[in-house]
């Protein structure tokens, strides 16, 4: 489990991988190459600001702006997002440190500015909604891979002019009751950028309610020497029709740079930005 | 007219009866596409109430009508055996699906047509046996039969409706798997109300503690004494697949007995069980009304003629009749509802009369001596006419009642009234020419009079001539009768109750009863607000969302109201779980200084609410905050206290909701509400029309104001006595009991013009009043009774029905015939001697006081 506030980030996949690599691309098996991606670099620290349309099935959109913040403690993460906006949000705080370890729950607290409150929130349910977003927390911080048995669908799609392999993911059987319940998936399909591991595009089956959610990642591009895409979207679907649809739009991102423990406690959530 | 019948029926009987059984062979291969439907709906989709309901179900989730499964525990729900229970069930409501072996052959050959890689798919598909996972597979079928025929639209839409079936559950909500919000020292917990069933009694006490804790689960997910929890499956299926909904109830059923079994006792109710329970019963009416009705009409036939061709010939005539009506159902792609079920029975009672007074005429006519083809010219001569104008009247009647915009009336008023014209033509033109077809024997024996006959016919007569002698008395009793009656009709009350179709033992009335008695109700309504209002996101500000939460407090507050939801409840919630469930933050929270509105703290605590994974929020509100939709879950199934109901919060938003605030009813139960009305409006406009038509009709035939009102005496005081029996019985008026007015009035009208015309041909024939009255009553009076009595033996087939509201139907009917002949024989006479005795005024009087002083 990584950071929940890498939202946006976590889908922004890092990492250069080593020339060896490339060149032993035919060898490849479809767990190599989710590994690839689920290993893909992402930076020690990032910090972006975020546009979120979230647009229901009338097409009646709700804009949030919010800033992220995470830092990587190891296999550890710690991160703060602040809500810029609509107004009667703004400076509400959220801030997760998610644990590597898996018997370890990870902690998150809210800080309302109406209450001038900080609340801890315990929630297991990492299959929810992102802030009323389709996507969802495991989404966001990335899948157990090893809770997964892949296959190749396809050796090789075009996808916007780029090659892709379309991998096929199933829970592996003792473990798919625990899939489930992380995840709320019960198979995925993932279009895997030949050039740099990126995960272009996916399809996500949802067991409750029998949904079906749609991935795309656009405008891919190396910022500070990471592989990173700057718009991301989910749309949610039922039976061909669009339930919901969720925009991401990631500015001002920066990696690496060096971000203070300090900014991770209450005292930082309650100050704001 | 009768050279018209005659230049067919009796000149070409051959080609007639050819052209009679083809028309009628014809429809009986069209029989095989009668549909039925068994929709709740009493009106047309586009009634303001059902325009409502489509809005609520596309801007809203969790809007769509729901299984409910209510569970009894022996004392408390919280033990660990009924919690792994719920979870079970839970989990394989989930994976409901209604495919049907039938539907795998359909796939299979689907797949063999298609051939390419989706036919391949399909094949291997059906040979399959549906799982968990099909639904995926087949998502997969549908994206390879895309890409392979993007074109094939007839393809796609087979594929749409499969999936339909695999996944036709949209939600199941139960204890097992609904989010609770608490406070816990200091922070908030959003969890399931448990992930895993403890096996200690303080785990399962402090499971009982939170669940109790939380209003919002109140009498759903368990009641005040712990014995009963609710199970809610939201079905995906659409309103119009009947077939799929009594697939699932099924399931549902073997699930909780079969293969989930356990102590807890169990009731299923919600809308799409009545529904498919009233399908199924419909169609088990159907087949069982049709041989009680044929029975019935056989045994008067029998009665009345004793010979097989005076039962063959009329009976042939209303089967083929009916199958005609049936078969312009079909054409005109109609389906049967429950109230066009009783249409064999309408047809066979009615249809039968023409035929009985042609071959009664015709057999009379063979009598005094007259060949084959003269009796049966007599015959028309005869009856062709008063056929014709009672046949129409009927009609008309019937027609009127489709004068509504309740749809089963609408077309139960015009397939009678079609049916009743149909039967007609059948006995002008097909009696004739099958009676010159078939063999006569010349010289029948000559009719004894029985000497039951005679006592009948001498009763008769002498009743008659005894109240012509005495109108006065006759004019007293009905004048009584007549404000006895008008009192009664005040108490009737306008009630349509869809669970009280079945009967009082019946597993759908005594669910429903159980949720409303001891849960939140069965049966939910929805009030829709919209706001006017240049803000961004109204709902969010305090003094908007108070309003609403006024409202719902004053929902709670009205009977049979058990359970009111939506946003200002949960916000409510969100509130005082975040601080540690002190009861003085029950409450919505306030503004203050710095947030004057209180829109920050609300939206701040929606937030907080959607960050732990809260999913219900497209329950209650639009995105925009724009639209809100207060679920309210009712206690009761009945129409009229859906009225009062709607009633009274229509007066409260009248009075209390500002100008930029707007209030729509919606919700199934709106629309039964809104039924009640159109029941009312429909009736009094159809009573009316009927009685105009009627009218009309009369004065054609009678060319005599006077006559003509004469004749609609007896049935004023027939649908007054009709209505009485309603009001002191308390016998609502329904779907059911609406239409009875119209078939009196249909009906009973032949018999005043039956009556008259006799009456009036005796008169001119020379008789005085007496003898003429004497004669009316020896024959018309004899043929209005047994009519009025073969008719009411037909409409007793409907007490056979399982369903209430026909049951009720068959036994008024049945009643208010016999009263309608009884009416016309006394009162008919009664007013006709009023007329004597005002032209004989002296002389009646002079003897009058004759036969006085003689006595003394």
């Amino acid at each position: 489990m990584k950071n929940i506030i890498t939202v946006t980030l976590s889908f922004i996949l890092l990492l250069l991988l080593s020339q060896n690599a490339f060149s032993n691309q035919e060898n490849l098996t479809a767990y190599d190459i989710v590994k690839g991606m689920d290993d893909l670099n992402d930076g020690d620290t990032a910090t972006s600001d975020t546009l979120m349309v979230l647009m229901d099935k009338h097409k009646n959109k709700r804009i949030r702006k919010i800033k992220n913040i995470r830092k990587d403690y190891g296999k550890d993460t710690k991160g703060l997002i602040f809500f810029l906006s609509p107004a009667d949000v703004r400076n509400t705080t959220y801030m997760s440190f998610d644990w590597d370890d898996e018997d370890k729950e990870d902690d998150s607290w809210l800080y309302l500015p109406a209450l001038k409150k900080i609340k801890r929130i315990a929630s297991s349910d990492k299959s929810g909604s992102f802030m009323g977003s389709d996507f969802t927390y495991s989404d966001i911080n990335g899948m157990e891979i090893e809770d997964w048995k892949y296959k190749f669908k396809k050796k090789s799609k075009m996808i916007n002019g780029f090659d892709t392999w379309v991998i096929e993911g199933k829970p592996i059987k003792d473990k798919k009751t625990k899939v489930i319940n992380e995840t709320g998936y019960i198979k995925t399909n993932l279009w895997i950028r030949k050039d740099n591991f990126m995960l272009v595009k996916g399809k996500y089956w949802v067991k409750k309610g029998r949904k079906i959610k749609y991935f795309k990642a656009d405008k891919i591009k190396k910022i500070n020497n990471i592989w990173t895409s700057t718009k991301l979207s989910m749309i949610t679907t039922k039976k061909g029709k669009v339930l919901h649809s969720s925009y991401l739009k990631i500015s001002n991102i920066v990696y690496n740079s060096k971000i203070s423990n300090s900014v991770f406690t209450t005292g930082k959530m309650e100050r704001g930005l | 007219m009768y050279d018209f019948i005659k230049k067919i029926a009796v000149e070409k009987p051959k080609t007639t009866v050819i052209i009679f059984i083809l028309v009628s062979l014809f429809a009986v291969i069209m029989l095989k596409d009668l549909t039925r439907d068994p929709t709740p709906y009493l009106l047309p989709p586009e009634h303001e109430s059902r325009v409502n309901l489509a809005k609520l179900r596309s801007n809203y989730t969790g809007a769509e009508d729901g299984i409910l499964i209510l569970l009894e525990a022996k004392d408390t729900v919280f033990n660990s055996f009924t919690l792994r229970r719920i979870e079970k069930l839970t989990k394989a409501f989930e994976s409901l699906h209604v495919i049907t072996e039938h539907d795998m052959t359909d796939i299979k050959k689907k797949g063999k047509k298609t051939g390419g890689d989706t036919g391949k798919l399909l094949i291997d598909f059906s040979k399959e046996s549906i799982n968990d996972d099909s639904w995926q597979l087949f998502e997969e079928i549908q994206e390879t039969a895309k890409q392979e025929f993007p074109s094939n639209n007839e393809l796609m839409t087979f594929l749409d409706q499969i999936m339909i079936k695999l996944t036709p559950i949209k939600k199941v909500s139960s204890l097992s798997n609904t989010d609770n919000i608490i406070g816990k020292n200091g922070g908030l917990d959003v969890n399931p109300i448990y992930n895993e069933v403890p096996e200690t009694d303080n785990g399962l006490s402090l499971i009982r503690k939170n669940v109790h804790e939380n209003e919002l689960f109140k009498d759903i997910l368990i009641t005040p004494d712990d014995k009963f929890t609710t199970i809610i499956i939201e079905l995906g299926l659409g309103d119009d697949n009947v077939d799929g909904r009594f697939l699932l109830y099924g399931k549902i059923k073997k699930i909780i007995t079969v293969d989930i079994p356990g102590g807890e006792k169990y009731y299923i109710a919600g809308v799409p069980v009545t529904l498919a329970a009233m399908a199924k019963t419909m169609d088990e009416d159907t087949e069982k009304l049709f041989p009680i009705v044929m029975l019935i009409v056989i045994f008067s036939l029998f009665i009345t003629f004793r010979s097989l061709k005076g039962i063959m010939i009329p009976l042939s005539v209303v089967i083929l009749s009916l199958i005609v009506t049936l078969a312009i159902e079909v054409f005109f792609k109609i389906p049967l509802n429950i109230i066009t079920t009783t249409l064999p029975v309408f047809i066979l009672s009615i249809g039968v009369a023409d035929g009985i007074h042609m071959f009664s005429e015709y057999r009379d006519q063979i009598m005094k001596g007259f060949n084959k083809v003269g009796a049966v010219k007599q015959t028309l001569k005869h009856l062709a006419i008063p056929v014709i104008m009672t046949s129409f009247t009927t009609s008309a009647a019937f027609y009127s009642i489709s004068f509504t915009e309740v749809i089963q009336l609408k077309y139960f008023g015009i397939f009678t009234a079609i049916g009743t014209i149909v039967a007609m033509i059948f006995s002008l033109f097909f009696i004739p020419a099958l009676l010159l077809l078939l063999p006569e024997k010349m010289i029948m024996k000559e009719k004894r009079e029985s000497l039951i006959e005679n006592i009948y016919s001498g009763f008769l007569v002498s009743t008659t001539t005894a109240i012509a002698k005495k109108p006065f008395h006759i004019a007293f009793v009905s004048i009584v009768i007549l404000i006895v009656s008008i009192i009664g009709s005040t108490k009737v009350i306008v009630d349509n109750n869809n669970v009280k179709y079945f009967l009082d033992d019946s597993e759908i009335l005594i669910s429903a009863n159980k949720l409303d008695s001891v849960a939140a109700g069965s049966l939910s309504i929805n009030f829709l607000i919209e706001i006017d209002s240049l803000e961004k996101e109204p709902f969010k500000n305090y003094n908007n969302l108070k309003i609403v939460d006024e409202l719902s407090n004053f929902l709670e507050k009205q009977e049979h109201v058990g359970k009111v939801l939506g946003l200002s409840r949960l916000v409510k919630r969100i509130n005082y779980a975040l601080n540690d469930q002190d009861e003085s933050y029950n409450i919505l929270p306030k503004p203050s200084a710095d947030d004057p509105k209180g829109r920050q703290i609300i939206s701040q605590l929606l937030l907080l609410y959607e960050n732990g994974g809260g999913d219900i929020l497209s329950d209650y509100t639009d995105s925009n905050y724009k639209k809100m939709n207060i679920p309210v879950i009712l206690q009761t199934n009945s129409s009229r206290e859906m009225y009062a109901l709607t009633t009274n919060v229509k007066n409260y938003v009248r009075n209390k909701f500002p100008e930029n605030m707007k209030l729509d009813i919606s919700g199934t139960a709106n629309v039964a509400a809104a039924s009640t009305e159109e029941i009312v409006s429909g009736q009094v406009l159809s009573l009316i029309i009927s009685v105009v038509i009627v009218l009309i009709m009369l004065l054609i035939t009678f060319r005599s104001i006077y006559f003509s009102f004469i004749a609609l005496i007896p049935l004023v005081v027939t649908i007054s006595v009709n209505f009485g029996i309603m009001g002191f019985f308390n016998i609502p008026l329904d779907i059911g009991t609406a239409v009875i007015s119209s078939v009196v009035i249909g009906i009973g009208v032949d018999y005043g013009i039956h009556y008259i015309s006799r009456y009036r041909n005796n008169k001119k024939e020379g008789m005085d009043f007496i003898e003429a009255i004497e004669d009316t009553a020896k024959h018309s009076g004899k043929a209005i009774v047994s009519n009025a009595i073969t008719v009411a033996l037909g409409f007793c087939a409907l007490m056979f029905s399982v369903l209430t509201p026909l049951i009720i139907m068959g036994w008024m009917i049945c009643l208010t015939m016999l009263i309608s002949s009884l009416c016309t024989m006394a009162l008919i006479p009664a007013i006709l001697s009023f007329k004597e005795i005002h032209s004989k005024e002296i002389c009646i009087y002079s003897e009058k006081k004759l036969s006085l002083q003689n006595i003394n």
